[in-house]
């Protein structure tokens, strides 16, 4: 791999980082100050990482750590409110072509419905619903990121999957 | 009436966790779309949930805030390669010292090398005996005639002093 950049290689990771940062943390601030810390951090380590394969998981793998320190710092909030107002927010844009306000107002309802389930799973089921359902990781990048088998990363999403499907049944 | 099966298909995989992420893209296409049957709308909402999760991101002044940072820890250590690197005057020379212990080591090997070449070529065997006996003659033919030379004058001191006794006790 030729030199690191910052702009060119690591910015553009920031939304990414982000989003794993918050699907672990469940707070915002928190999850932005994770983002900002790994982007600090590998760019100081960048001329140890020429070798290494994938900048890219390598970050991810270095967010959740990072995350994992500070959620475990602040466990006894583990299911935030703070994600509940995330929720409000960032589902805003849905259904923007839905002219209907009550079919609108359903489906703010139905998304933050889903998301509270995906809260109250554990973090290795948050983590993988992430970098598969947002990121469209394969099984074998997800192994890698999370330093698990892909037999592990399959079976962990299969219950994430199954969680929420019976979960949200009643909700459905 | 379409036909279903292919996405009831997929979506029984998917729970199973069995489907790749390309087909995970189909169905996310499919229940994102206006038209879901009724059969299947109860899950749209998890794959729109999804969907939503995918477009959130950092506030405006991330960027600017870790630019700030990036720029600051630049400033504190402009030059990274150098704070590793500290050499003693003995490890200047270390690469030195190496190359000329390597040397030696070679020439050592090298000239026993050709000695035994060399010896082998001659057909010598063993030039230490040979060498010990010349030594051995030699230094025994000196200590020979060092002991005829005294051999020699013994019997004429011997006899000296046995006259010079007979003289006295005449007198």
């Amino acid at each position: 791999m030729t030199d690191i950049d910052f702009r060119r290689d690591l910015l553009p990771l920031r939304d990414r980082l982000f989003r794993l940062a918050l699907r672990i943390t469940l707070d915002r601030m928190e999850a932005e100050d994770v983002a900002e810390d790994v982007l600090v951090r590998v760019w100081e380590r960048r001329e140890s990482l020429r070798e290494v394969e994938s900048l890219e998981a390598y970050c991810l793998t270095t967010c959740r750590n990072l995350a994992l320190d500070r959620s475990a710092k602040a466990v006894a909030q583990h299911l935030s409110l703070d994600d509940e107002a995330a929720t409000g927010q960032t589902t805003a844009h849905m259904g923007d072509d839905a002219h209907d306000p009550q079919a609108t107002m359903e489906q703010h309802e139905r998304i933050a419905a889903v998301r509270a389930a995906i809260a109250t799973l554990p973090e290795t089921q948050r983590t993988a619903l992430m970098l598969r359902e947002e990121e469209g990781r394969s099984g074998a990048e997800i192994a890698a990121i999370m330093h698990l088998t892909e037999a592990n990363v399959k079976v962990i999403l299969c219950r994430a999957r199954r969680a929420l499907r019976s979960k949200l049944a009643p909700h459905l | 009436m379409m036909d279903y099966k292919y996405i009831e298909q997929l979506l029984d995989r998917y729970w199973q966790a069995e489907t790749s992420p390309a087909e995970e893209s189909i169905l996310r296409a499919f229940f994102c779309q206006a038209d879901v049957p009724a059969h299947l709308r109860q899950y749209a909402p998890l794959f729109a949930t999804f969907e939503t999760m995918q477009s959130e991101h950092v506030s405006d002044d991330f960027e600017a805030r870790v630019l700030a940072r990036i720029a600051a820890a630049e400033t504190a250590a402009p030059q990274q390669s150098v704070k590793a690197v500290r050499l003693t005057p003995l490890r200047k020379l270390t690469p030195l010292l190496r190359a000329a212990a390597i040397v030696a080591i070679v020439v050592l090997i090298g000239d026993s090398a050709r000695r035994a070449a060399v010896g082998r070529a001659n057909g010598e065997q063993w030039q230490y005996n040979t060498a010990y006996t010349e030594t051995y003659s030699r230094d025994a033919g000196e200590a020979s005639e060092a002991l005829q030379k005294i051999s020699e004058s013994l019997p004429l001191a011997v006899l000296d002093s046995v006259k010079k006794d007979s003289t006295r006790q005449k007198q």
